[in-house]
């Protein structure tokens, strides 16, 4: 343990320098966009003598270095700011999002693990078999398929046709549990199905490779049962690098599930996001950015030393 | 959105040096003949559509809007009265097209960061290293709208945006793949030659490390198509009236109940297009990988 | 019964009466903030309809009718207009409303930073307590739309003392006089009201809660109506129409809408405006020939909407009968532009994307091309679009106006040298003197002689080419009864109850 914390603590450190790239990176991108966030909330209501006093107001006329340090300043001393579209501070709208974001990924990660694993492991055993080339051909289903698409075909059939879910209506775990999890049933399954996909791949080849290695042979020498071989002796050398992708998997869902939340109206990061930027709500688009930046980049840290633990010969090099 | 996933994969797809049996291990394999089947007929359909489309796809006919399938109309009509059969063929240009163009983008610049962070080390490679991490941290959908409203939603600008998510990845392996092949002899004697850096990496690097590439570029492909599609359902995609199989889904959408053939078509072939470059990418890596027997 | 037990157990955890009744409303977008002052969204003003009561509404045929105000009197040059308050109103907070308040929130619309009620205030020089209950306004000059303006966020009244304390965050937690007041709010998500035992037409309410929720796609929102999670669902798609005629749990209402859709043409704005649809109105004339309105209407709409020859909707008393919506004429269009000497222009449309507009657009490209005018798409976001409008960097833009109740309100800013919303820069001393004129012209006959001049002259030389009215059609349980539709959109809750 002791032999790892230099290895941790390097790594924590590199991280702080990816976070401040990625903070100005993301200032820089919205700034680009056309369009003044007054005027993009005015909307049909524009009148010009009151938009050029409120764009004063909000220091939207500073030039961009200055606004960018008077935000990362602000940011610093935990203050996000505040959305210009309806005041309210970016840090309750995130405190507001996050739990909805957060079950959303952890339903969705647990959906595509219990499918997309144990179908990995079937095909690597199964190389070549027909078996194999079912589990292939599902997980390309659940890649190739728009989640647009697929969200409104199960609501249709799920909820119009056989009225067994909701189609919408979300409410927090904490005031409503059944109706929470009725309306999260289905958008975790898009996603996971869509991710499970991707983690069978991972399986089956981080499978295959370890099953060619020595040990097994020797284990499968020793008479050992085929299923204990796989799942005994291959399957736990196999699972490092499959933490590594779950990570990547769950980090992006943090802000990519923008398309499913809109589907199922469920209340999470990504239609926040993609709202504020249409909005042109700088505050809004920066805070979350942010947090499910540095939540990305905090879960690939963490996986990086699940893998050391996992791995005990990554340790020595 | 998932475009950084398949990087571990590749990862463990280390380099090897290409090996003589590849072309013919790949012609033995079963599933990648249909798959490269299947990726043919879809470049056929894109590179010779004005030739094969049965009618105007563009053309919108109001006497014709949502017929289902008929003799004359093999896979019915769309919401504007076009012939959605063509459509789907002039729309395997623009899918193909967002596969590839995304995915040379991402090659090219990605690799070209990861052999430069690779081969300079140091400094330079700290920092690409961090921007890379960055980039790959930064949500693709927003990238991809910041792109998208910047320079106007158009396919082009959706296929940067694919292209840029993408790269990141490229970047990270190009670069393991670089120290890994620097430290050999090869090179070091390269060097001791007195080979200029420039030959060294195009004589020298770059044709040992193209094989993981090619295989991630073919799996960046199946997913730059799915990109592609949910960006037009943002109206960030293919800007009408020319058709891509996402935004073709996309307005099949809302006729799910009324017309569900007019989501089936887009949908199939998506699946399709994407499933042959994935058996290609499949069969490419198990060809250039020496320790298959 | 699926959705009455759903609904049963939601209420148990909130609600405390048995009989509790809660109204499901989807929204297609989210409101912005709920304050009346710098609100701007349409779908907040549905969210006010039910919160924040106003001095006066208008009926289904326009007309304007008492509310917060229980009658006003107009001096005879206009300029004075003296209202009667309704007694014993209190805000949701036990404040008490009165001509103090009238006086704060008129203030308070034209003096706080981010209120963007200024410019339709502006003719109102100063508001005066005559008693409790009487309150006056003073104007600059005569105002014929005041009144209208007044049925809207303008005359809507919040509580003088937490909008005091709360500031520029009063929308966080609005303090109104409304039948419903606020409960909570996740952005993006829903907005929760409940019932004000204390308002004045309480017994009118028969709902216990009131829940808003936001499902921007249609097919989405659709859905929810189908399965039983929405009681209405706002804006249905016109497609939509007959397949939920079909369902017998549901039913439509529709109505045609106070706003238009059209083509608004860069005139005069920078150098984009420098090509021939921008400086000839031949070739105006002869785009707006090349389209077939009805056409568009039924390749796209189902025949829903309907198509629209000027600026004001057919059941606006303004409406003129002399200016019908141009027949399409391709051989009159072709005419026109050899006489301009550009037979085959091209033509930048943008609009923002989304598939209703886009379908427009696409049916419009091929239409006009049979005139030999090309029309080039350029799909942008609503940000975009309104930003190249007021930068002039647009040549035409497919974009449509949500409608008011008063003519004024569709016209006069679009149409004036300088207008805040006439983009194109469209300018005409004659027309500014029409329009100058029926603002301070109170009689409904001689108001709409001076409009039909106006249109002779704009449906001329075609600044905005109208194209279609929209409706508003609302899906919704059959159960429902009661609901009346107006053309402004908004969702009125009086005397609407479910049926056992």
């Amino acid at each position: 343990m002791n032999a790892m914390l230099p290895y941790v603590v390097r790594r924590v450190l590199t991280a702080l320098p990816t976070i401040a790239i990625f903070a100005c990176f993301v200032f820089l991108l919205q700034k680009l966009l056309p369009g003044d966030p007054v005027l993009a909330m005015a909307g049909e209501d524009r009148d010009p003598a009151t938009l050029a006093a409120l764009r004063i107001q909000y220091h939207l006329d500073d030039p961009l270095p200055l606004q960018f340090m008077r935000w990362a300043a602000d940011a610093l001393r935990g203050n996000l700011g505040e959305s210009l579209r309806n005041h309210d501070s970016v840090l309750h709208l995130i405190a507001q999002k996050l739990p909805v974001t957060l079950e959303l990924a952890l339903l969705s990660t647990l959906i595509s693990v219990l499918i997309g694993v144990p179908a990995g492991i079937l095909a690597a055993a199964k190389k070549g078999s027909l078996w194999d080339n079912l589990a292939r051909g599902a997980a390309l289903w659940g890649v190739s398929i728009p989640t647009f698409w697929f969200g409104i075909v199960l609501i249709i059939l799920v909820s119009v046709n056989m009225h067994l879910l909701p189609a919408s209506g979300y409410a927090p775990i904490s005031e409503d549990p059944w109706q929470n999890i009725r309306t999260m049933i289905l958008p975790a399954f898009v996603l996971g199905n869509a991710q499970a996909g991707i983690l069978m791949r991972h399986t089956r080849s981080s499978m295959l490779e370890v099953l060619r290695q020595d040990y097994v042979r020797t284990a499968r020498a020793k008479g050992l049962t085929e299923l204990r071989v796989v799942l005994g002796h291959a399957f736990r050398n196999a699972l490092a690098p499959l933490v590594t992708v779950t990570a990547v998997l769950l980090g992006q869902l943090l802000a990519g599930a923008v398309l499913t939340e809109q589907v199922f109206s469920i209340p999470g990061f990504g239609k926040m996001l993609v709202d504020a930027v249409f909005n042109r709500d700088y505050a809004v688009v920066q805070g979350v950015a942010l947090c499910t930046g540095v939540g990305f980049i905090l879960l690939n840290l963490l996986a990086d030393i699940a893998q050391l633990v996992l791995n005990p010969r990554l340790r020595a090099s | 959105m998932t475009l950084a996933l398949e990087r571990q994969e590749s990862i463990e797809a280390h380099a090897a040096p290409k090996r003589r049996g590849a072309f013919g291990k790949l012609l033995a394999n079963k599933a990648a003949l249909f798959g490269l089947f299947i990726v043919l007929t879809c470049l056929f359909c894109a590179v010779f559509a004005s030739w094969i489309m049965p009618y105007d796809p563009i053309k919108p006919n109001y006497a014709l809007i949502r017929k289902p399938a008929s003799a004359l109309h093999w896979l019915g009509t769309d919401e504007l009265g076009r012939d959605i059969l063509s459509r789907m063929i002039l729309g395997a240009r623009t899918s193909l097209s967002a596969g590839f163009v995304s995915a040379g983008i991402a090659v090219c610049l990605g690799s070209f960061f990861g052999v430069l962070a690779g081969y300079m080390g140091g400094t330079v490679d700290l920092i690409i290293s961090r921007v890379a991490d960055a980039l790959l941290a930064t949500p693709f959908l927003i990238v991809a709208i910041v792109l998208a409203t910047f320079l106007g939603p158009s396919l082009v600008n959706a296929m940067i945006a694919i292209g840029l998510a993408a790269a990141p990845i490229f970047t990270r392996l190009a670069r393991s793949q670089v120290l890994d092949i620097k430290a050999t002899d090869y090179v070091e004697s390269a060097r001791a030659l007195g080979f200029k850096d420039l030959r060294i990496v195009t004589h020298h690097i770059l044709p040992n490390i193209a094989a993981p590439l090619i295989v991630q570029a073919t799996l960046t492909m199946a997913q730059a198509i799915t990109a592609e599609a949910s960006l037009s359902f943002l109206g960030l995609g293919e800007q009408p009236p020319v058709p891509s199989w996402g935004a073709m889904l996309n307005s099949a959408k809302s006729y799910l109940t009324q017309a569900p053939g007019m989501s089936l078509w887009p949908g199939i072939a998506i699946f399709l297009s994407v499933l042959g470059f994935n058996l290609v990418g499949d069969a490419l890596r198990d060809a250039l990988d020496p320790r298959q027997e | 019964m699926k959705t009455r037990l759903l609904l049963a157990g939601a209420l148990m955890l909130t609600a405390t009466a048995a009989t509790a009744q809660t109204l499901r409303i989807g929204l297609v977008d989210d409101p912005d903030l709920l304050d009346p002052a710098p609100g701007k969204s349409f779908v907040g003003r549905i969210v006010f309809q039910s919160l924040c009561d106003k001095l006066v509404d208008i009926s289904p045929d326009l007309k304007i009718v008492p509310r917060l105000a229980m009658s006003w009197e107009t001096t005879e040059d206009g300029k004075v207009i003296t209202f009667k308050l309704r007694e014993g109103v209190t805000f949701h907070d036990g404040e008490k409303f009165d001509a103090a308040a009238v006086k704060y929130n008129i203030e308070r619309d034209k003096t706080m930073p981010e209120s963007i009620r200024k410019a339709e205030l502006a003719s109102v020089d100063s508001v005066d307590v005559v008693d409790p209950l009487t309150v006056r306004f003073n104007l600059k000059k005569a105002d014929a739309s005041l009144l209208a303006t007044l049925s809207d966020r303008a005359g809507m009244m919040v509580a003088p003392e937490a909008a005091k304390q709360a500031g520029a965050k009063f929308g966080l937690n609005p303090v109104c006089s409304g039948p419903y007041k606020f409960v909570d709010r996740v952005q993006q998500d829903h907005i929760t009201l409940a019932r004000n035992p204390n308002y004045w037409n309480a017994k009118a309410f028969s709902f216990d809660k009131i829940v808003y929720r936001t499902i921007p796609d249609s097919t989405a929102r659709l859905a929810s109506l189908r399965s039983g999670d929405l009681d209405i669902a706002e804006r249905v798609e016109p497609t939509d129409v007959k397949e939920i005629e079909a369902q017998k749990e549901l039913k439509v209402v529709s109505v045609t809408s106070l706003g238009y859709q059209g083509l608004t043409v860069n005139v005069a704005n920078g150098p984009a405006s420098k090509v021939p649809v921008g400086q000839d109105k031949r070739v105006r004339q002869a785009l707006s020939l090349a389209i077939d309105r009805q056409g568009v209407m039924d390749a796209v709409f189902d025949g829903q909407f309907t198509p629209a020859g000027q600026a004001v909707p057919p059941v606006s008393p303004y409406y003129s009968d002399k200016f019908p919506p141009s027949q399409r004429d391709v051989t009159k269009a072709k005419a026109l532009l050899k006489a301009a000497g550009v037979e085959h222009p091209v033509i930048n449309v943008i609009y923002t994307s989304s598939s209703r507009i886009q379908r427009v657009a696409e049916v419009l490209q091929a239409m006009a091309g049979e005139a030999g005018i090309e029309l080039k798409l350029i799909s942008t976001e609503f940000a975009t679009q309104i930003q190249e409008q007021t930068d002039g960097t647009f040549e035409t833009s497919l974009i449509g106006w949500s409608g008011r109740p008063d003519p004024d309100g569709n016209i006069y800013s679009f149409y004036i040298c300088g207008g805040g919303l006439n983009d194109g820069h469209y300018c005409n001393k004659d027309v500014d003197a029409i329009l100058n004129d029926t603002r301070i012209t109170t009689d409904v006959a001689a108001r709409r002689a001076l409009y039909e001049k106006f249109d002779a002259v704009a449906l001329d030389e075609l600044p905005i080419i109208y194209l279609y009215f929209e409706k508003y059609i609302w899906g919704m349980t059959a159960k429902l009864q009661g609901f009346i539709a107006v053309p402004d959109g908004m969702i009125r809750l009086d005397g609407v109850k479910l049926a056992q």
